[in-house]
């Protein structure tokens, strides 16, 4: 398969206050392939949304690079700027605060349009209609504005207005959180359909673990900026490695009480960490079970160790 | 087992400008003494005002009780006043709200806030109080008690935050803990921690817990019986078992086919309940789910279903379970 997106040696910080620094993406790579869904899973705090926005350049990185297609995407001026605007979009968790209220659909959706001069008199309400259609809603909601709307129809507006520029790649950060269940499934399955239609890629950004497994190729699981664990979906979750991916997966209930009395948790205990001035070493070592003398010192390199199963860990080969 | 708690044909409507929101359309259950039991359903089905409505807790105007009665201990809390439920509230019921924040005072150090309480409810004096209050944040799994006992709610983490409104709800032990949506705005290891602690007091101390939640996931591992909650009335009601496994409503069916199967199928496609929950204002005359139902049939429109009891334990309100209604349509996935 082929690389569309390079995430290499990513940094991200924020000065928090005087000789204080937060750390939340903090020397992430990863790949992203063609036609894949990457999906990003971690606590609040773990760096996934500042990852996300970093690579659509809403951040500019502290250090590292992300390559689209093999451009830089924060080194990208002019003509070339806007031409990558038009390849990555991005779909926001809140869909109530993420729509500007003023505006009717018409308005948020056309205004990609017209900033990209993709389609205009005649043709411009055409390609409206088309995306509404597209995304499951009705045409004639055209004309209405975001509070007339439940939050999972604003989420299929949230992708409508991604869409409407022809993207090739959609970052999607806690698409679902918001919604209820049943919404969420019908939001979750409208993205798959896109994706197979379109022929998307999806950076999937969430904190729901089993819905992540059920929409994503391949997992990376962060923890206090860095990714810990990488693999294919099925690998990940039939064979984690990495303690915290261990701790993180166990904790996801399971909507089948048989299987929920079988299991076996491993609670972790205390919180996650601050990220602003965070340990030395491994950033888990204050919650590992199995931590050892030269994880307080020694930051684990994040290395191949299965079959494209990577994985940061002391304990680990 | 001994009924602690029976809410029988609770009805709670609420004056909007809109209109009047019947928010609680006859809702009866019983919950037996240490047993947990769990209420699911959509935002808006009207599980949280039945469990404020447990605490006497829905502001009027603009909420009022229509009819009903709830028995808790065998006596009905509706009739009662606002002194005498101070009483009660607390006391002999907790509750946890899924907001730490909006039960803690923020401007109170979080021991004192404990202290108040068992100064209100219990004969315990002076150093006493402290020591159980201390007693409790421990309890709960705060490391550093005595610390934590002089600090402020800012001070404190989320989970921790909900830890010590835990420890607030128990701290005079009561008998029936109300938790709606205790986990929602948690991480799933800090919800697994605080889940565990919640079946530990329950072990260990007895409590009967009322868990409000819409995370099918939380109940299959917590509850031992499940109460479906849509539009405002309970659509079916069952030991875990028969809801997980042996549901007939289609919108428990419906409620399971939207998130993913647990192993191997988890890549199927999920199925989700067209459409959305109808407004409370004008609901549906029929059944409240015909609208989203794929098997709605004419009668479902006009009439609604009465509750139908499958077994001991297993309840459902859906014409589909009538014996007269088609072959096949026992609803199974």
């Amino acid at each position: 398969m082929k690389k569309l997106v390079e995430i290499v040696n990513l940094k991200k910080y924020f000065r928090v206050g005087k000789n204080q620094i937060l750390k939340a993406v903090n020397d992430v790579s990863i790949d992203i392939y063609r036609g894949e869904t990457l999906g990003v899973v971690g606590e609040s705090g773990c760096g996934k949304t500042t990852l996300g926005r970093t690579v659509v350049r809403l951040y500019r990185p502290t250090a590292g690079k992300v390559l689209y297609n093999g451009l830089d995407v924060h080194k990208a001026a002019g003509q070339e700027k806007k031409a990558l605007y038009r390849r990555m979009q991005m779909i926001f968790q809140d869909p109530y605060a993420s729509l500007n209220p003023r505006m009717t659909v018409n308005e948020i959706i056309g205004e990609a349009l017209d900033i990209h001069r993709i389609a205009g008199g005649s043709q411009r309400r055409e390609r409206i209609m088309e995306l509404l259609r597209l995304v499951g809603l009705n045409v004639d909601h055209a004309n209405r504005f975001p509070h007339e709307f439940s939050g999972g129809q604003r989420q299929r507006i949230g992708i409508a207005r991604a869409l409407a520029v022809d993207p090739e790649f959609i970052v999607c950060d806690e698409p679902i959180s918001a919604l209820d269940v049943s919404i969420q499934a019908q939001v979750v399955n409208l993205l798959e359909e896109l994706q197979e239609r379109l022929g998307l890629t999806y950076m999937f950004i969430a904190h729901d673990l089993s819905m992540v497994r059920h929409i994503s190729s391949r997992v990376a699981v962060m923890y206090l900026g860095k990714v810990v664990e990488l693999a294919g979906s099925d690998e990940l979750y039939e064979n984690p490695l990495h303690p915290y991916t261990r701790a993180l997966l166990s904790s996801i209930p399971v909507a089948d009480p048989d299987i929920e009395a079988e299991r076996r948790r491993i609670i972790l205990a205390g919180d996650v960490p601050s990220p602003v001035n965070p340990p030395p070493g491994c950033a888990f070592v204050s919650r590992c079970p199995q931590a050892m003398k030269e994880c307080n010192q020694e930051i684990p390199v994040f290395k191949e160790i299965g079959d494209h199963h990577f994985a940061a860990c002391h304990r680990l080969g | 087992m001994k009924k602690l708690l029976s809410v029988n044909n609770l009805q709670v409507h609420f004056t909007t400008f809109a209109g009047e929101v019947q928010a609680v359309r006859g809702v009866s259950f019983d919950l037996a003494a240490g047993e947990a039991i769990a209420v699911v359903g959509e935002s808006g089905c009207g599980k949280s005002v039945t469990a404020q409505s447990i605490m006497k807790l829905i502001p009027s105007p603009p909420g009022r009780y229509m009819a009903g009665e709830i028995f808790f201990n065998g006596e009905n809390l509706l009739p009662k006043t606002e002194k005498e439920m101070e009483t009660i509230r607390g006391k002999d019921i907790g509750m946890i709200f899924q907001d730490p924040m909006t039960s803690l005072n923020p401007t109170m150090k979080v021991g004192h806030q404990i202290v108040e309480m068992l100064k209100k409810h219990t004969n315990l004096t002076g150093e006493a109080v402290k020591r159980r209050a201390v007693e409790m944040l421990a309890l709960v799994g705060l490391p550093n008690p005595e610390k934590r006992y002089d600090q402020y709610p800012h001070q404190f983490s989320g989970g921790m935050r909900q830890r010590a409104m835990i420890a607030m709800a128990l701290a005079c032990n009561p008998r029936l803990l109300i938790a709606d949506e205790p986990t929602t705005a948690l991480d799933v290891t800090i919800q697994a921690q605080i889940l565990e602690l919640m079946q530990e007091l329950k072990d260990k101390l007895g409590t009967s817990i009322i868990l409000i939640t819409h995370d099918l996931g939380v109940v299959a591992g917590f509850a031992s019986r499940v109460i479906v909650m849509y539009a405002g009335k309970v659509v079916e009601s069952g030991t875990t078992g028969e809801i997980f496994y042996r549901h007939r409503h289609p919108y428990t069916r419906g409620l399971l086919a939207s998130v993913p199967r647990p192993g191997k199928e988890i890549r199927k496609k999920l199925n989700p309940i067209a459409g959305r929950p109808p407004g409370l204002i004008n609901p549906p005359r029929g059944c409240a789910f015909w609208p989203r139902c794929d098997r709605a049939m004419q009668v479902c429109r006009e009439v609604q279903p009465d509750m139908v009891q499958l077994s001991d334990t297993h309840w459902v309100s859906c014409w589909l379970t009538h014996e007269f209604a088609a072959k096949g349509a026992n609803v199974r996935s």
